[in-house]
C-alpha cells in the first residue's frame, strides 16, 4: 500500500469578523501548516482546493512562489473537505506530486453567510432570480421559500424522525445531546468561537426555532477563517505522521451537498459507501477511537453515525440520548466542537480536528490510539497514526 | 405610508425547463417520461437517466402524492419571504415517482405525519407567485 500522510496543520483565529481578506487568511493558515512540518514552500508541488473557495490556483502560487506540477477541485461545498485530502492522497500515491498543500479560506461571517440567502438569488426587473436547480435557492427551491441549507436539513431531521419512530421531544434530546457535547468540548478548546459560551439541554431548547424541528443551536456557526493541511509521502518534521488509509469521494443522483430528492444520507447507497471506506482501511466500525463527521446541523451527525455503520439505521438518536458523543461515549465525535461550536471552515476544522486525534494533541484528546474517521455525506477517509 | 411590495422570487427558466414553467404557473406539475422505459423523473434533464438515446416526452403528472417531509420556516434567510413567515416547506413523492419541493398550505402542522397524502394545485407560493402548492387530502383526514 501506498504510504501517504498528513504531515502538517495550520489555521487563523476563528472570528465573526477577521478583518482581513480571504487571501491573507489562506496564506497565514497554509504558512503555519508549513510551520508545522518544517517544509519549505520551495518543495510544495501540488494544491489541492475547494471549488467554493474564492482564493484561487494562481493567487496561492504568486504568494509563495509555488512551482507546481499538480493541482486540482473539490466540489459541492462540504463534501470537498475530505476529499481534497482524497485528491492529495492520490497525487501523491501516484507520484504526480511530492507535497500537497490542502486549503479553504472564507470569510463566512463578515462576507458570504451562508446561512443568508442574498449571495444565492440573482436581481432582475425588481424580482429576484432563483436559478440552476439545486436546492436550497434554486429555480424549483426559492420560489417556496426553500433559502438555506438548514431549511433543507430541517427536512432531513423531520424525515429521519418519521423513520425512527421518534416523537419530536425525542429527536430534540437527540439533537440537543449532539448540541451540548460538542458545546462541551469547545469549551475547552481555546480556538473555539463558542469556548466561553456553556450550553445544557435547557439552553438548547430555550434557543430561537429556525427551521422545525430545528433550533439555532442545531446549525453550524459562520465564521471567519482558514485552515490547511499538508500531504506527503514519508513522516517528516517533528510531528507524528497521520497516515492516509483509505480515502472516498462518492457522488450519486441527487446526492450533492444538500440534496432533497435523493436517499436520506442513512440509506443504503451511503451504507455501501461507508462501509466500502472502513474496508479498504481494513477497519471496523468498533475499531474507530475518534470521528469527525461532518456538522452543518446536528442531525447530520446522526445520519452520519448510520451512514458509516456506527449505528444501525435509525438508532443513532436512541444511543445518542443514552450515551452522547462525550469523550466517554462509544464514539466521541467533533471532539473540537465541531461546526457547531468551534467553527465553519466548512469541513476543514474538522480534519484538522481528526489530525490532532491521530498526533495525540487535541485539546479533548482521546486517551487511546487508533484510526479516526473523517466523513462529510459521502466523502471520508479513515486516517490511523 | 405603505410598506414596499417585497420582491418576489421568481425561476429562471432555460430551454430545458421552460414546459415545466409553462405548466406550473398554471399550478399544474408538468414531468418527463421516457417512452422507451417509462421512467419519470425530476428536475428536468436532457436525456433518460437509464438511456441517453431513450426518447423522452413530457406529460402533466397527476398532481397526487404523499408527504414525504417538511418543516415550518420560522426564521428568514431573506427579506423577501418575512412577509411570508411562518410557512410550511414541504417535499412531497408524487405517485408517478419523482420528489417536488413546495409549500404545504391550509395546514396544521400538528396534524402532519409520514406519507400523508397530499394534492397539488394553484396556489400561494412563499416567494409571491401562483404555484403547485400541497395541500392535505381531505378525504385522507
Amino acid at each position: 500500500m501506498s504510504r501517504v500522510a498528513i504531515v502538517g496543520v495550520g489555521q487563523t483565529r476563528y472570528s465573526r469578523e477577521s478583518g482581513r481578506s480571504e487571501w491573507q487568511l489562506a496564506v497565514e493558515a497554509i504558512s503555519n501548516a508549513l510551520t508545522d512540518c518544517g517544509i519549505e514552500p520551495a518543495d510544495v508541488d501540488g494544491l489541492v482546493r475547494y471549488s467554493y473557495d474564492n482564493v484561487d490556483e494562481a493567487m496561492i502560487v504568486r504568494s509563495f512562489g509555488l512551482k507546481l506540477r499538480y493541482y486540482s477541485q473539490t466540489g459541492f461545498g462540504g463534501l470537498g473537505a475530505p476529499a481534497t485530502l482524497a485528491h492529495a492522497y492520490a497525487a501523491v500515491a501516484s507520484g504526480q506530486a511530492r507535497v500537497v498543500v490542502c486549503y479553504r479560506s472564507l470569510n463566512g461571517r463578515s462576507t458570504t453567510r451562508y446561512g443568508r440567502a442574498e449571495r444565492s438569488l440573482g436581481t432582475g426587473g425588481g424580482d429576484l432570480i432563483a436559478t440552476g436547480d439545486r436546492a436550497p435557492s434554486g429555480a424549483f427551491a426559492g420560489p417556496y421559500g426553500m433559502l438555506s441549507p438548514g431549511q433543507v436539513m430541517a427536512m432531513w431531521a423531520r424525515r429521519y424522525q418519521w423513520e425512527a419512530g421518534l416523537t419530536e421531544d425525542e429527536l430534540a434530546a437527540a439533537t440537543g445531546r449532539i448540541a451540548v457535547d460538542q458545546r462541551a468540548y469547545a469549551n475547552a478548546n481555546p480556538d473555539a468561537v463558542m469556548g466561553g459560551r456553556p450550553l445544557d439541554q435547557t439552553g438548547y431548547l430555550a434557543g430561537r426555532v429556525i427551521a422545525t424541528p430545528l433550533r439555532v443551536f442545531d446549525l453550524a456557526l459562520e465564521t471567519d477563517g482558514a485552515a490547511a493541511l499538508v500531504v506527503t509521502d514519508a513522516a517528516i518534521g517533528p510531528r507524528p505522521a497521520v497516515w492516509i488509509r483509505s480515502a472516498i469521494q462518492g457522488l450519486i443522483p441527487y446526492a450533492e451537498s444538500i440534496a432533497t430528492y435523493g436517499e436520506l444520507r442513512n440509506g443504503p447507497t451511503y451504507r455501501s459507501l461507508g462501509s466500502r471506506l472502513l474496508q479498504d482501511a481494513a477497519v471496523r466500525p468498533a475499531d474507530l477511537v475518534s470521528a469527525s463527521i461532518y456538522d452543518a446541523t446536528s442531525v447530520s451527525v446522526l445520519l452520519g453515525l448510520e451512514g458509516y455503520g456506527i449505528y444501525p439505521v435509525n438508532r443513532a438518536a436512541r444511543a445518542v440520548i443514552e450515551h452522547g458523543i462525550g469523550p466517554e461515549s462509544p464514539l466521541p465525535v467533533n471532539t473540537s466542537g465541531g461546526h457547531l461550536s468551534e467553527a465553519y471552515v466548512h469541513g476543514m476544522n474538522l480534519v484538522i480536528e481528526a489530525v490532532r486525534q491521530v498526533r495525540g494533541e487535541s485539546m479533548n484528546q482521546i486517551p487511546r490510539s487508533g484510526p479516526v474517521l473523517v466523513a462529510s455525506g459521502p466523502s471520508g477517509l479513515v486516517l490511523t497514526p | 405610508m405603505t410598506s414596499p411590495i417585497p420582491p418576489r422570487v421568481v425561476p429562471e427558466e432555460s430551454e430545458l425547463t421552460a414546459p415545466y414553467w409553462a405548466s406550473a404557473m398554471l399550478g399544474r406539475v408538468a414531468l418527463q417520461r421516457c417512452l422507451d422505459c417509462g421512467l419519470v423523473w425530476h428536475p428536468p434533464a436532457p436525456s433518460c437517466p437509464a438511456g441517453a438515446a431513450h426518447r423522452i416526452e413530457w406529460f402533466e403528472a397527476s398532481g397526487r402524492g404523499r408527504l414525504y417531509s417538511y418543516t415550518v420556516v420560522e426564521h428568514p434567510v431573506h427579506p423577501a419571504v418575512i412577509g411570508a413567515l411562518p410557512y410550511l416547506l414541504a417535499l412531497v413523492d408524487l405517485d408517478e415517482g419523482p420528489r417536488l419541493i413546495c409549500n404545504l398550505v391550509s395546514t396544521d402542522p400538528s396534524d402532519l405525519s409520514a406519507d400523508l397524502p397530499v394534492t397539488l394545485s394553484a396556489g400561494p407560493a412563499a416567494g409571491g407567485l401562483t404555484l403547485p402548492v400541497a395541500r392535505l387530502d381531505e378525504s385522507a383526514r
